[in-house]
């Protein structure tokens, strides 16, 4: 039993931080790719490729994650898959970020305004050209600012995967709550850290946007 | 509306098939032991991982918890310890955040056993392999002043009990006394809420008493006198270690260990070493509450 | 086997059941405090007072910042250090509220900033002040575009009270818990509770969808 105040503990929480921003940028980078097919999938002209692509979205932001983490970690090596703690929660956490993503990028193309689109094909763009030179950079204003508070959302989800003994930042707040008594102090430090984690992404969000918007008004 | 359905019934689909494959027991045969030329071991038995024995640990002082170099100390973790050195195993933490996890990976094999202070139940023997009792620990109520002695005083003075979840008490509190008992996720929650006045007693094992006082002040605990309202009053709880129920064999070595430490003295000896009784080294006939 | 997982599962579901009831209940109240606070947040980030629209933006960043784990030990463990000592259901409201006000704030200023701007410029030319402005022509609008992020938001604040059994409320998580503790069922009471959020969360999103749809018809015609 140690005798501190709590801000003893400061230097193992700082030492979780290496994984929760392994675990937030790994998790991001599969969502944002796997959320592309998943996207164009729900978009799809056939009602099968369609249906499947929302059941798979309603399923991964429908089912806590912590359920998630553990059919991944427990149940999959039924199966004979075997995944370390790390991978089993970059991947729970990596599926519901395409899941979202997917729904980002959905509202994002929605909201390229179909003139637009008549215009592109009457000038003779292929779809492809359209697609990637004209709807892009118009979905990507709409969508910076969900993202952002995905991204946000995400560092501090990464949480969950102290249930699976990630020594990330709130395992480590666990077991110094535990072992001192000043779960108070610990959790007010852990929170700073989050925030201080997070300061960085949301500045650059509201400064690409208003900087998209300064660009991208139409009079 | 048909996508949704769609997803409901797929969903229940994959959960149903999950949880029925949970439902078996873990598997794995690789032949533990025979590693280094010069140790034999005294039994023989199967291990997840071959050479080492695999700990599921959810830390918990001072039953089982990690020193700042990863290795396993705490009551069990010296006898388990001594155990791996004599069946010529090397121990391999897994660390998990709670027994929610460390439970699961006994049961789906990807530990070999899991620690804690954990008592042997009925419920639990049909899910997991229990070890032979290891040591006792009784139940503790702890109050400001040490003023709440008895649970007929819990329950003629209307007082606010607050435990942790997966005491062995908690069903039998919370019929005794309804909306005045609050489960906490840690016993260490519920004391933070006894001091701020929320709760006037805390229920809890005395090792967990023991680790308690070393960090709070003016609270005192009190084993409170046989209850036939609370099962864990009349009978001490017996810890365990839970394995496998595919893996008797390992079970079989480790009642055959642990009867070895007792009767060598070294259960007394880890007791002591953290502060505990003596005493509770000696369990009794194994029971099942 | 197959036989004994129904089995579990008719048992852990009376005490499941129990706990989606309070978590039901945390979800509510705790949006219908938090949503007009977003909303006043929304309306304070975007104004032209320099020191109103700081202390907003302020608050929101700190509030998207903490973690909801983090909020409810705060309200529930550290306000009573400062003689304000709320039970386990209030805490968690309080909590709940808090962070949908901060992240609805972004949501609502995003539905109020797609409000198209001939409708300002119409406003001001018919020579309405800016909070009539506001209240007739603005908010209205900018809501109905907010409303589908917003329910998607609440979907998964209701699987956000699941962290409220840090605080000892008894909801379906901790229930779950629970159970598993003393029976060491597990991955069948976690599951079973997987499917309980599910049974809401998935008619949910899908009603969303159907909104989502029926509200892209009027704008369209309209456009």
């Amino acid at each position: 039993m140690s005798d501190s105040n709590g801000w003893d503990q400061f230097g193992d929480l700082v030492g979780g931080i290496p994984l929760t921003l392994e675990l937030t940028v790994a998790s991001f980078a599969i969502g944002a790719v796997v959320g592309v097919p998943l996207v164009l999938a729900r978009r799809s002209q056939f009602r099968l490729t369609r249906g499947l692509a929302v059941m798979i979205i309603d399923l991964a932001r429908g089912i806590p994650m912590i359920t998630w983490l553990f059919v991944i970690y427990f149940a999959l090596p039924q199966a004979g898959i075997r995944f370390s703690q790390f991978a089993a929660a970059v991947l729970g956490l990596g599926l519901l970020t395409a899941a979202m993503m997917a729904e980002i990028y959905r509202a994002g193309i929605a909201a390229v305004p179909k003139g637009q689109w008549e215009a592109g094909r009457t000038l003779g763009l292929s779809e492809r050209r359209l697609f990637l030179d004209v709807a892009v950079p118009q979905a990507a204003r709409v969508a910076i600012p969900p993202t952002a508070t995905l991204l946000i959302g995400l560092l501090k989800d990464t949480a969950i995967a102290s249930t699976l003994g990630v020594a990330e930042i709130t395992y480590r707040a666990q077991i110094a709550a535990q072992n001192t008594y000043k779960g108070l102090t610990i959790f007010a430090l852990a929170a700073g850290l989050y925030i201080v984690l997070s300061l960085p992404v949301a500045a650059l969000s509201r400064w690409l946007d208003r900087w998209l918007h300064q660009k991208w008004t139409v009079a | 509306m048909k996508p949704a359905k769609l997803s409901a019934v797929a969903l229940a689909a994959v959960m149903a098939a999950v949880t029925l494959g949970a439902c078996g027991s873990g598997d794995s045969a690789s032949t533990a032991g025979a590693g280094a030329a010069e140790c034999t071991p005294r039994h023989q038995f199967s291990t997840v991982s071959e050479g080492e024995l695999t700990v599921a640990l959810a830390p918990y002082e001072p039953a089982a918890y990690t020193d700042s170099s990863g290795n396993l100390v705490g009551i069990e973790g010296e006898l388990l310890r001594q155990i791996a050195e004599w069946e010529c195993l090397e121990i391999k933490v897994l660390p998990l955040g709670s027994y929610a996890a460390t439970i699961p990976a006994v049961q789906s094999g990807r530990a070999d056993i899991t620690v804690g202070d954990i008592y042997r139940t009925a419920e639990r023997a049909a899910v997991t392999t229990l070890t032979d009792p290891i040591y006792k620990d009784a139940l503790e109520i702890v109050s400001k002043g040490g003023t709440v002695t008895s649970i007929q005083q819990l329950v003629s003075d209307n007082l606010r009990l607050g435990g942790s979840t997966g005491g062995l008490w908690d069903d039998d509190f919370q019929k005794l006394l309804g909306d005045n008992f609050k489960l906490y996720q840690t016993f260490q929650d519920a004391v933070q809420d006894l001091q701020a006045g929320r709760l006037d007693a805390v229920v809890m094992s005395s090792l967990g008493y023991n680790a308690l006082t070393a960090g709070v002040s003016g609270v005192a605990g009190v084993m409170p006198p046989a209850d036939s309202r609370v099962t864990a009053s009349t009978a001490p709880g017996q810890a365990t270690w839970p394995t496998n129920n595919s893996n008797p064999e390992l079970t079989t070595a480790l009642n055959a260990d642990i009867s070895e430490l007792r009767s060598s003295g070294a259960i007394t000896e880890a007791l002591e070493k953290y502060d505990l009784d003596p005493e509770l080294a000696d369990p009794g006939e194994p029971n099942l509450l | 086997m197959g036989g004994g997982l129904l089995h579990d599962w008719a048992q852990q579901i009376g005490p499941l059941a129990q706990g989606l009831w309070v978590s039901a209940r945390l979800a509510v109240v705790g949006l219908a405090v938090g949503l007009p606070l977003g909303l006043l947040l929304a309306i304070g980030v975007g104004s032209k007072g320099r020191s109103l629209r700081w202390a907003c933006v302020g608050i929101v960043e700190i509030a998207r910042g903490t973690p909801m784990l983090v909020v409810l030990q705060l309200v529930y463990f550290g306000l009573p250090q400062v003689n304000i000592t709320l039970s386990s259901f209030v805490a968690a409201v309080v909590s709940i509220a808090v962070i949908t006000a901060a992240y609805t704030s972004e949501i609502f200023r995003s539905g109020l900033a797609a409000v198209p701007h001939g409708q300002q410029d119409a406003a001001r030319a018919l020579g309405l002040r800016t909070a009539d402005r506001l209240r007739y022509v603005i908010v209205p609008q900018g809501i109905r575009i907010a409303i589908p992020p917003l329910l998607n938001f609440a979907i998964l604040i209701f699987q956000g009270t699941s962290l409220a059994f840090t605080i000892a409320v008894p909801e379906l998580m901790a229930q779950a818990y629970g159970i598993g503790a003393s029976t060491f069922l597990y991955m069948q009471v976690l599951s079973l509770a997987g499917l309980m959020y599910a049974a809401i969360t998935l008619p949910s999103a899908a009603g969303v969808r159907l909104l989502e749809k029926r509200l892209g018809r009027h704008v369209a015609a309209a456009a």
